[in-house]
């Protein structure tokens, strides 16, 4: 018991070096009809951590995260965007003509109503999946908001991610890009100021996916 | 030094702290696990407890959402001037312009000029219809006087049935002078057959598929407050079955209509059918990319005429037109129709014509032919505000027996604001400079305008 006390009390005055995180890499290339092909610009691609064994915590990782998704040219931009749970996505409207953001998707139905050209409105996505974004009136603006339970995400580029800060621990490695499934790694163990490289190349699977959808009342847009 | 000894006391006795602490805190017997044990189990059918009440939460809220999602409502409320005596038309009463019908159809009933000229609202209606034979219900009846209408009260409906049927309707009820009245303008069934095409197969009381005006042509939807010149012949909304294929750049549409798209008013108890054929219409875009798109059209009617019970007694119609979306804020729509309605003359009437005798036409069936086009600018000079300038003309001869005789060329300009108040409240004001091309000048120009406040 004396041993613990004099501890305690020495404790705050011992100087302590800041935690350092570890990184992680890799390289990912998506695979379509069973081929490997690059991912492209226009096929955006993400990797996230997921710890293991996953922890229940009281909070969101993105709970006080903000992102953007904006409504120009009758585009959404950009059309995907991966965020941690709990995050809020604004949709600002940069068109001089109404919109109207909503998403159909079972895990997190939502309608912000049309709007025209300002700051938009938002939404805070609290389930995690894959959540499609459409506009009421324009069919052909789409996007993606994964949701991941996850404070990790780094984007690929030209093949290669690198994740840092990543406090030491287990993990296993998530790979997606838009319509493909996910592609796991095994675990890997991230030790602090250590860089821990991925052994084998994800693979994300291109899915078939419906190309169109229909209106927030379930009706089909006029085809023009 | 100092910090030298704490950290060496530290590393010594340290390990030795919290491997003791760690004992302290471990859980000392079986019946202390068992009544942890117990906690837990209790916490986990609380959490059950709750996952259940939000699921209620939850189907409580998506029962109540349904309402402003599957329906929308709309009040159309404007206010309207008109020269003269309101209406687009004049009796050639002397036979001074158009001679060639002195021996033939009585001067009062020779029109000059366009009946729906004068309309002042989204369905075309005009001012007053004064004498006229083709549209002689008037419903707005203002005789030259200005007023303030509530143009309709709107509540469209729109649902999924399945995954692949939904169903669409308007329903608007249209207070007027006289007799109010209920107007369901579109009712169908859609069915996408795949997810994978963008194909809708329409059934019931389905949009035309000639040009382009019919896709704005509601009041919530449409730019201006009135129709332009030719919307009558493109904007109807007959019963039929269509098809709607759009496959990147080209969109195809095909229907198959008990009669032809021209406006309800010209054969309001028609919508069954006089004959047995049906009418064949289509429309072929290509979207060029030029600004937001500019699409090219072309589309085309076949059929039985309306109104009369031969299938040898036919109508055509074509027309172009093209579409710029969003060119630096600006839109423009074109459309140029020319079209036809063949009619038929009785053996009598024929006879004396061949012999050389001045008799009227069209007696069995009436004949029009009829050419005409319009362009639309406008820019959004703001989120909020959109000028914008239409120049319409037609240029029709409608034959029908003695009974009457319209001669239509008549060029008009319209200057217009659209303004957004926001999302859900529009107004709209335009003015019309009406002109006659072959007709003596009267006074027929309109201004009118509309405030529509409709749900989201």
């Amino acid at each position: 018991m004396r041993a613990l006390a004099i501890a305690l009390v020495l404790l705050p005055s011992v100087p302590r070096a800041a935690p350092v995180g570890g990184t992680v890499t890799g390289r990912l290339a998506v695979v379509q009809d069973g081929k490997r092909i690059a991912t492209p610009a226009d096929l955006p691609a993400y990797v996230y951590l997921v710890e293991l064994p996953p922890q229940r915590r009281k909070a969101h990782p993105g709970d006080s995260a903000t992102a953007r998704i904006i409504q120009r040219g009758e585009q959404f931009d950009p059309e995907i965007r991966v965020v941690s749970v709990g995050t809020t996505v604004v949709f600002p409207n940069d068109d001089f003509k109404e919109h109207n953001v909503f998403s159909p998707t079972a895990a997190d139905q939502f309608d912000l109503g049309r709007y025209n050209h300002g700051p938009g409105r938002s939404h805070k996505f609290d389930d995690p999946g894959d959540i499609d974004v459409y506009c009421d009136i324009h069919k052909n603006m789409r996007a993606t908001v994964k949701v991941v339970d996850s404070a990790w995400i780094a984007p690929v580029k030209d093949g290669a991610f690198t994740l840092t800060g990543v406090p030491p621990g287990s993990y296993k490695v998530v790979g997606w890009a838009r319509d493909s499934s996910e592609a796991w790694s095994d675990p890997i163990t991230v030790l602090a100021g250590a860089a821990t490289m991925l052994a084998d190349e994800l693979h994300p699977r291109i899915r078939k996916t419906p190309t169109t959808h229909t209106r927030k009342d379930g009706s089909p847009y006029p085809p023009y | 030094m100092r910090a030298l000894i704490a950290n060496v006391v530290v590393i010594v006795v340290g390990p030795a702290a919290i491997a003791h602490a760690q004992e302290v805190a471990s859980p000392a017997s079986p019946d202390g696990l068992a009544e942890r044990l117990e906690e837990l189990e209790a916490a986990a059918r609380e959490v059950g407890r709750l996952e259940r009440d939000v699921a209620r939460a939850r189907d409580q809220v998506a029962a109540l959402s349904w309402l402003p999602r599957y329906i929308t409502a709309f009040i159309d409320v404007g206010a309207f001037a008109v020269g003269g005596d309101g209406s687009g038309i004049r009796s050639d009463s002397l036979h001074l312009h158009y001679p060639r019908y002195k021996d033939t159809v009585s001067g009062q009933w020779v029109f000059m000029g366009d009946p729906f000229s004068t309309a002042i609202n989204s369905f075309g209606e005009p001012a007053d219809t004064a004498s006229s034979r083709e549209d002689p219900d008037d419903t707005i009846n203002s005789q030259g006087r200005p007023s303030l209408i509530v143009n309709a009260v709107g509540l469209a409906i729109s649902k999924a049935v399945t995954d692949r049927v939904s169903i669409t309707a308007l329903a608007e009820l249209l207070p007027r002078p006289g007799p109010d009245r209920i107007d369901v303008p579109f009712a169908h069934i859609d069915y996408r057959p795949s997810p994978e095409i963008d194909l809708v197969i329409s059934a019931g009381k389905i949009d035309s598929v000639l040009g382009v005006e019919y896709r704005t042509q509601d009041a919530p939807r449409r730019l201006g407050v009135t129709p332009s010149l030719i919307c009558r012949y493109t904007c109807g909304r007959p019963l039929g079955v269509e098809a709607r294929l759009a496959q990147g750049p080209a969109t195809v549409g095909l229907a198959i209509s008990n009669g032809d798209s021209f406006d309800e008013r010209f054969s309001p108890d028609d919508q069954l059918k006089a004959n047995k054929l049906p009418s064949l219409s289509a429309h072929v875009q290509w979207q060029l990319p030029v600004g937001r798109g500019l699409d090219i059209g072309v589309s085309a009617m076949l059929g039985p005429q309306d109104g009369q019970p031969s299938l040898s007694v036919y109508q055509w119609h074509y027309g172009f037109d093209a579409a710029l979306k969003d060119l630096d804020r600006w839109d423009v729509v074109a459309e140029v129709v020319h079209g036809r309605l063949q009619g038929r003359t009785s053996a009598e009437l024929a006879a004396d014509a061949m012999a050389g005798l001045e008799r009227a036409r069209c007696d069995l069936a009436r004949c029009l032919s009829y050419k005409g086009a319009y362009v639309l600018v406008d820019r959004r000079m703001t989120s909020r505000l959109t000028p914008y300038v239409r120049i319409d003309w037609r240029d029709a001869v409608l034959e029908n027996g003695v009974d009457f005789v319209y001669e239509s060329h008549t060029l008009r300009t319209t200057v217009g604001l659209h303004l957004e108040m926001t999302s859900r409240i529009v107004g709209k004001i335009e003015y019309t400079w009406n002109r006659e091309l072959e007709a003596p000048p009267f006074p027929h120009d309109v201004i009118t305008s509309s405030i529509v406040v409709s749900t989201d």
